[in-house]
């Protein structure tokens, strides 16, 4: 079987991860340009003109309609990335020694804005376009080195040209999603996403159910890219049928799976799961099960989905719960997940832990390394905890 | 023999988790005889605190099921990486699940993947690895200490791991790994991990890979990014990750009891025990109102005066400091924080290998 992650070069139609500096968006390639960046700056990019080049290749944005701003991509080799980064030293420019000479009274720059935007429109390439702005800023020799570096960065950010396109990976789509708007996943933060998937045991071949809501399927597609083909996932539900068809157009789609690992995704409604019935045969061979909620549910029903897993295979079943609630903005909340700690642990849960984490980047460069400025505030609770046998089965 | 595949009943050589509570857990191989420290075969009897266990009789029993012993019961769970990392014997210092649950994720592993580690240490991150990549992946484990190779290799054979690592005794600073080319990620644990990077490089698929190093100190970091930027690998991203475990519980919280009152204070009776008499027959009343029945009492104005006096100094009757409310309180379900938790384990530094990178040194020889 020839697993759809070993395909290497983008296509027509799959879902690839666009990244310029740190901004990062899920996306499908199409014939269709795609739009980046604001109204009035806003780029239109055929994506479509890398097809066929392997994922993770780094491309040049190349102006082909100076009016309309249209871009195709060009890809780079190695050769030409580097002398790309080569040409942003600022080695041999004079700096200062401190920041004493500078003076903040916003006249440093020569250029206009609407000379700069002339410039780009003109079809000068980014690395222009900086070049001409640092040039034409009287105060650049008097800032320090460092300065001088982060001010290139910046506009670097703004006018530079080089994108990367990766295959749509969990980490990638994660971080894209959660980029994007934190509340398209309920506040899921990828650094807990990938607790709860350690949490869960969730191995190749394992039998997993999930109840998934408000997060794009992100989870879903996570705990199936860990099972793989052989194993089993449950997309428990509630609410409308049709529901469940909105993860074909989610982070599940996005992973681009091939027809076999996604035959190991089945769906049933919540109001079903009594009607699930332990398997006749000897469990010994089976796999382990579990049931995973990444999504809090009201403390009465997740017991349903416990009560009922537990039928169907007695043994260490692990649940799981991410504190969200996906119509408020406030989801992070962890009083549901207190009350359900309480609840499970009198319903034979042991080896609990709520917890959160922690999550903190930093900025690592010679002389300058230090946190990020910014850091997420929190990024949702989670319950872990072990299911043992009721008493009277032992 | 446990890790490999999930099974419901104990089996003679699986190894267990004995679970009494979050701090007392344990790893237990079933075993019938273990060796003591004479060197002799001696029947495997654990000592807990609440008794002690015939280790033997656990099999045939199920994973999940409670066991009774003298002062107190505990469970057998079954094996998982996260409780064996809880669990396991220490060689080296380890990583815990929540960098690992990081490591694991950001360098893209899942079934299939083919990974290359340095060093195995205990073994703690390599079997959650291990459990990730499934019978089909594969795991290059390297450690340069002898002793430390020697039980990790014998650990990963008894846990029936055998079929998908392959452990070395190797410096990989500076031979590399015997593979090439065949990795889909690289984790570093290194105390100089920029010796083993151009070999890690070397280690990825062509098409490109992960690399992770993780490093406790700032200064390891930041040479060992500087040092991926100049390989040209990209997206060079260091952080930290923790885990703020909280503690739930029902604790009880005292309930003040307000109610307005337009009564005199303290002070304004004090005051006005110094003025005339004339203010004191109203005093008087005033705590005659508050004391139930005290209309009744067949008191003398002169006892009154005595009666107000006593309320002075100690007994007058304020709403905050009734006996009511002190009693008054309501059971709420919290959560702690610890006292006490991890500020720091290490930093993690990612960093993506781009396809058709040029490798920067030659292939080692094996």
């Amino acid at each position: 079987m020839e697993d759809p992650c070993s395909i290497s070069t983008i296509s027509d139609g799959c879902w690839v991860v666009f990244q310029k500096g740190t901004y990062l968006k899920l996306t499908k390639i199409t014939q269709k340009p795609y739009m980046l960046g604001k109204r009035r700056e806003s780029v239109s990019i055929h994506l479509s003109s890398a097809i066929g080049q392997p994922y993770g290749s780094t491309f040049q944005m190349v102006c082909s309609n100076d009016k309309k701003r249209i871009y195709y991509l060009q890809c780079l080799t190695w050769e030409e990335i580097s002398n790309y980064d080569l040409k942003r030293e600022t080695a041999n420019e004079a700096s200062a020694f401190d920041n004493r000479n500078l003076l903040g009274d916003g006249s440093s720059q020569k250029l206009t804005m609407e000379e700069i935007m002339a410039l780009k429109k003109s079809g000068a390439s980014g690395e222009e376009v900086i070049q001409a702005i640092t040039a034409n800023s009287t105060t650049f020799s008097s800032k320090t080195k460092y300065s001088q570096q982060k001010y290139v960065d910046k506009k670097g950010k703004k006018h530079a040209e080089l994108i990367v396109i990766h295959k749509p990976t969990i980490d990638l789509i994660a971080e894209a999603m959660f980029f994007q708007g934190p509340r398209t996943v309920s506040y899921l933060r990828p650094d807990s996403l990938y607790q709860l998937l350690s949490y869960s045991n969730v191995y190749p071949g394992s039998r997993v159910a999930v109840y998934d809501s408000g997060t794009q399927g992100l989870v879903t597609a996570a705990l199936l890219h860990r099972l793989g083909a052989a194993g089993r996932l449950v997309h428990v539900y509630a609410g409308e049928k049709a529901l469940k068809y909105t993860y074909f157009t989610s982070a599940v789609t996005a992973m681009n799976f091939d027809d076999d690992t996604f035959s190991a995704l089945s769906f049933l409604h919540i109001n079903r799961l009594h009607k699930v019935k332990k398997p006749e045969k000897t469990l010994d061979t089976t796999l382990e099960p579990l049931v995973i909620d990444p999504r809090l549910l009201r403390p009465d029903a997740p017991m349903d989905v416990t009560d009922n897993g537990t039928q169907e295979q007695p043994h260490g079943k692990r649940k799981h719960d991410q504190d969200e609630k996906a119509d408020k903005p406030c989801a992070r909340r962890k009083a549901p997940l207190m009350e359900l700690y309480m609840e499970l642990k009198n319903h034979g849960g042991r080896c609990m832990h709520l917890s959160e984490t922690w999550l903190r980047e930093l900025q690592v460069l010679p002389e300058r390394t230090h946190p990020l400025v910014n850091m997420s505030g929190g990024g949702g609770f989670l319950l872990t905890g072990t299911k043992v046998c009721d008493e009277d089965q032992k | 023999m446990t890790f490999d595949k999930f099974h419901k009943i104990i089996k003679e050589c699986d190894t267990v988790i004995l679970y009494f509570n979050n701090t007392q857990t344990y790893a237990l191989e079933v075993t019938k005889t273990v060796k003591n420290r004479h060197g002799q075969q001696v029947p495997h009897v654990f000592q807990s605190m609440y008794g002690a266990l015939k280790v033997e009789s656990l099999v045939g029993l199920q994973f999940g099921c409670r066991v009774q012993l003298a002062t107190g019961a505990g469970y057998i769970f079954y094996p998982t990486p996260e409780l064996w990392t809880l669990t396991l014997p220490h060689r080296t210092q380890i990583l815990y699940t929540t960098d690992i649950s990081m490591v694991i994720a950001r360098l893209n592993i899942g079934p299939g993947s083919v990974v290359c580690e340095a060093g195995t240490g205990s073994g703690s991150l390599s079997h959650a690895i291990l459990r990730t990549v499934g019978p089909t992946g594969h795991l290059h484990t390297a450690d340069f200490h002898e002793q430390r190779w020697l039980a990790a290799a014998d650990e990963f054979k008894r846990h029936g791991l055998n079929d998908r690592v392959t452990t070395y005794w190797r410096d990989v600073c500076t031979l590399g790994w015997p593979v090439t080319e065949v990795a889909d990620a690289v984790f570093l644990d290194l105390p100089r991990p920029w010796l083993a990077l151009p070999h890690a490089v070397n280690a990825v698929k062509l098409n490109g890979g992960r690399i992770c190093s993780f490093s406790p100190c700032i200064e390891q970091v930041s040479r060992t990014c500087e040092l991926m930027r100049s390989l040209g690998l990209q997206n060079v991203t260091t952080l930290e990750v923790l885990t703020r475990e909280l503690q739930v519980l029902h604790s009880d919280m005292p309930v003040i009891d307000i109610t307005p009152d337009d009564r005199p204070n303290l002070k304004e009776l004090e005051m006005s025990a110094g003025e005339s008499d004339a203010k004191r027959p109203k005093l008087s009343a005033d705590i005659e109102s508050s004391q139930e029945g005290s209309e009744d009492c067949n008191v003398t104005e002169s006892e009154k005066s005595d009666l107000s006096a006593i309320a002075l100094t100690k007994e007058v009757p304020s709403p905050i400091f009734n006996g009511e409310g002190r009693t008054k309180s309501k059971s709420i379900l919290s959560a702690y924080p610890k006292l006490t938790q991890a500020g720091h384990t290490g930093y993690l530094t990612f960093c993506i290998v781009p396809p058709g990178l040029p490798r920067p040194v030659s292939t080692p020889v094996v």
